[in-house]
């Protein structure tokens, strides 16, 4: 099993296929499609599903990048190499004294509701003005990769059943977003000023 | 009010055609249940207890007669002819069926309404005064600025997938109407000695189970940095904010954890940075901003007095003119508000017939323009005093003209266990029970707000109501708690618990105890809730508190 990843070339994504396993988020199992009589039924009186705890793992999804080894922050400071990876627990400013070393950034995002590792990018983008490979991996669906992109992804990791080309053309449409929210170098994005 | 240019409606239209694709997709299985959740609430939908419910965003609480109209044709097409407006200036479709949700937001989108943010884990609806830009004690427009909010949140890549959500609130007024108490981070525009505007920022309030008041994190302001210092507050509640427990993840409970103070150098030390980003503005900015809202005429004669013989002579209308309508800044004009609290109709509900009439109201007498007030009603910014009778007149023969703006029988109330999934009791009938006990002496009693709240996650703000009424389970049966003394305005205060829950049935007894022992203790012309600033909340809570014991 093989998966894809998508990379942004001066503002364009491309497809590469072949990723090893370890590099990406295997694919979830297949759900049934709903049944709308259900849904337009509504749910009931759901106050007994609600569960507050919400636990989330612990250490990255994966291991791997196509050039070897993807360390977690823990793991790679023992052994610095060119690659790491970050939860989005994990400041990413403890990365900028060696970012002349790194050649990958990946932060995981362990679901798509997770958006800690948004502000991570920006914050090494932005504030530090890292200029290699950022990449998401974990839960990286097509829905939330035009958000990534603007803030300053520039590799995106697809979970196993996400489809490359919906994935492709939602980062290749220009999207209309006001300015003031991302800087202007940000890869992404049909920005325009407000006048 | 803000007109959209080509840019803001292909923005709105690409909104829409993407969440087509995502209906799409998970009517087809490729989305799972769990994916398509998070895409759908930013898209204003729930399933509720019986049905999905469909909430459409009103910036600022500003539409036009025409939006108003669109969003009648809506409740008439695809639901039961009726729209409910909220305590947030949005308004919600409580009979929606998912697979229409998608020509219902094309639909929407040609009058330039949409429903992103209006639910999920985001910044939502930006709310401020719904006497904005017309209150005759407005120190500073705050429309401008909250235009600039909605553009800056709107689709903001970094945060939508906060922790939970995110309400955000502006006041430029010497009182506060927007409850920015209450609000994860809110604004009060002001000037300095200088005379330049600048902004007092508050972060951590919010009700729910927590309830807490915003403590002030930063004076003085300059307004340039709304945006970026807004960043820096959401991004330090992004990277910190709790993730483990639902009912801790609001900011509320990252500023309580820190402390007000630390939370503060939190937010300036990320303000450090996001300080000179592309958030940063400036005059030319807001200049173009300002240029963006039409213009609207105020040349009514300056003296203009009500000298109509057959208005001077109704008490009917008296009785309204002085529950109805607020000072205008403008020579000659009035804010009338519209009650949607008929005693014994759900409040905030207006048909769709209603809707229409507002509409037809709005273009005769306010220039087009109408805005959703947080207290659920609906106002005319731009009436001429010389109209009011007119207008009035108008309004009574539709049902319209209730005159209970502020009284009890304006009772905020959420849609409750009638329609909501998570409620624990129905507010909506206790609302009407309340209302139809008070309505004969409303104007006696005078000023005194009610909230009712089907659960504990105050969406009818009961923690900030001068009578806070809040639904809880007890053993399968709706049982209510009361709390006395909460206030939303300049003296924000949280309403103090009346002793032990109290049965569906005897609430309107204690609500009207409550009253009782009001009309005993007020000193002449004496307002609830300056009595029980005067009294303090006990001699209110033994007032309920017989009547428990009583049940």
């Amino acid at each position: 099993m093989s998966g894809v990843l998508l990379r942004l070339q001066a503002g364009i994504a491309i497809v590469e296929t072949g990723l090893p396993e370890g590099a990406f988020k295997p694919a979830r199992a297949p759900v049934a499609p709903p049944d709308l009589a259900v849904v337009n039924a509504g749910q009931g009186d759901s106050r007994s599903k609600i569960v507050p705890n919400v636990a989330w793992p612990t250490a990255p999804s994966i291991s791997a990048w196509e050039r070897g080894p993807l360390p977690a922050l823990a793991a790679w400071r023992e052994a610095p190499g060119p690659a790491v990876v970050l939860l989005g627990s994990e400041d990413p400013r403890q990365l900028v004294p060696h970012l002349d070393q790194l050649r990958l950034i990946a932060i995981e995002f362990p679901r798509a509701t997770d958006g800690r590792g948004l502000s991570s990018a920006r914050i090494l983008r932005e504030e530090y003005g890292w200029q290699g490979e950022l990449r998401a991996v974990g839960d990286v669906l097509v829905d939330q990769l035009a958000h990534m992109a603007r803030c300053g992804f520039s590799s995106f990791a697809l979970r196993g059943d996400q489809s490359a080309d919906v994935g492709r053309a939602a980062l290749n449409r220009p999207v209309p977003v006001y300015r003031f929210s991302v800087a202007a170098a940000a890869p992404f994005g049909a920005e325009r000023a407000v006048s | 009010m803000y007109q959209h240019d080509a840019f803001d409606r292909s923005l709105i239209a690409a909104r829409a055609e993407q969440f087509r694709d995502q209906v799409a997709r998970y009517l087809s299985g490729a989305l799972s249940e769990d994916e398509f959740k998070p895409l759908r609430l930013q898209n204003g939908i729930y399933i509720e207890r019986h049905a999905p419910m469909l909430r459409i965003a009103i910036p600022y609480g500003v539409l036009d007669s025409r939006q108003l109209r669109a969003l009648a044709h809506v409740a008439r097409a695809h639901d039961r002819g009726v729209v409910h407006f909220t305590t947030r200036q949005n308004v919600q479709y409580n009979w929606i069926r998912l697979e229409e949700t998608p020509d219902i937001l094309a639909g929407l989108a040609e009058v330039g309404l949409h429903a992103i943010q209006t639910s999920g884990s985001c910044i939502r609806n930006i709310t401020t005064d719904a006497f904005a830009g017309v209150a005759a004690d407005e120190i500073v427009d705050p429309r401008p600025y909250a235009e600039l909010l909605r553009q800056w949140s709107t689709l903001h890549p970094e945060f939508f997938a906060l922790a939970r959500k995110f309400k955000v609130a502006i006041n430029g007024a010497a009182e506060d109407r927007a409850a920015t108490a209450v609000h994860d981070l809110a604004f009060d525009l002001y000037r300095n000695d200088a005379g330049d505007v600048v902004v007092r920022v508050k972060a951590g309030g919010g009700q729910g189970r927590t309830p807490r008041l915003a403590a002030v994190i930063r004076e003085d302001l300059p307004w340039q940095h709304l945006l970026t210092y807004s960043e820096a507050v959401l991004r330090v509640y992004n990277r910190y904010g709790r993730r483990d427990n639902i009912y801790k993840a609001r900011i509320k409970i990252l500023v309580d954890a820190l402390g007000a103070d630390a939370f503060a150098r939190e937010v300036e030390a990320e303000f450090a940075h996001t300080g000179t980003g592309p958030a940063l503005l400036d005059q030319a900015t807001l200049d173009a901003i300002v240029a963006r809202f039409r213009p609207v005429t105020l040349d009514a004669p300056a003296a203009a007095p009500v000298t109509d013989l057959a208005a001077a002579a109704s008490s009917d209308f008296q009785t309204w003119l002085h529950r109805n309508t607020a000072p205008h800044r403008a020579p000659g004009h009035a804010i009338v508000t519209l009650s949607l609290k008929v005693p014994g109709a759900a409040p905030g509900d207006a048909s769709d017939t209603e809707l229409e009439t507002i509409a037809a109201l709005a273009d005769r007498y306010s220039q087009g323009e109408l805005r959703v007030s947080h207290h659920q009603n609906i106002v005319l910014p731009y009436v001429r005093r010389a109209d009011l009778h007119a207008l009035w007149q108008e309004a009574v023969a539709a049902g319209l003209a209730e005159a209970n703006i502020g009284l009890s029988t304006d009772i905020i109330a959420c849609p409750g266990g009638d329609f909501c999934a998570l409620a624990n009791a129905k507010s909506i009938p206790l609302a009407k029970a309340i209302q139809l006990m008070l309505a004969p002496r409303a104007e006696e009693v005078g000023p005194l707000r009610i909230n009712i709240s089907g659960c504990i996650n105050a969406c009818a703000h009961h923690h900030v109501g001068h009578i806070g009424i809040l639904g809880v389970d007890k053993r399968d049966e709706e049982w209510f708690q009361i709390l006395v003394g909460g206030r939303s305005d300049n003296a924000a205060a949280l309403g103090s618990l009346a002793g032990k829950a109290v049965h569906r049935d005897a609430v309107p007894d204690a609500v009207s105890r409550i009253v009782d022992r009001y009309l005993a203790l007020r000193t002449p012309g004496e307002n609830f809730i300056d009595t029980v600033g005067r009294l303090g909340a006990d001699p209110f809570k033994d007032a309920a508190h017989r009547v428990e014991e009583a049940a």
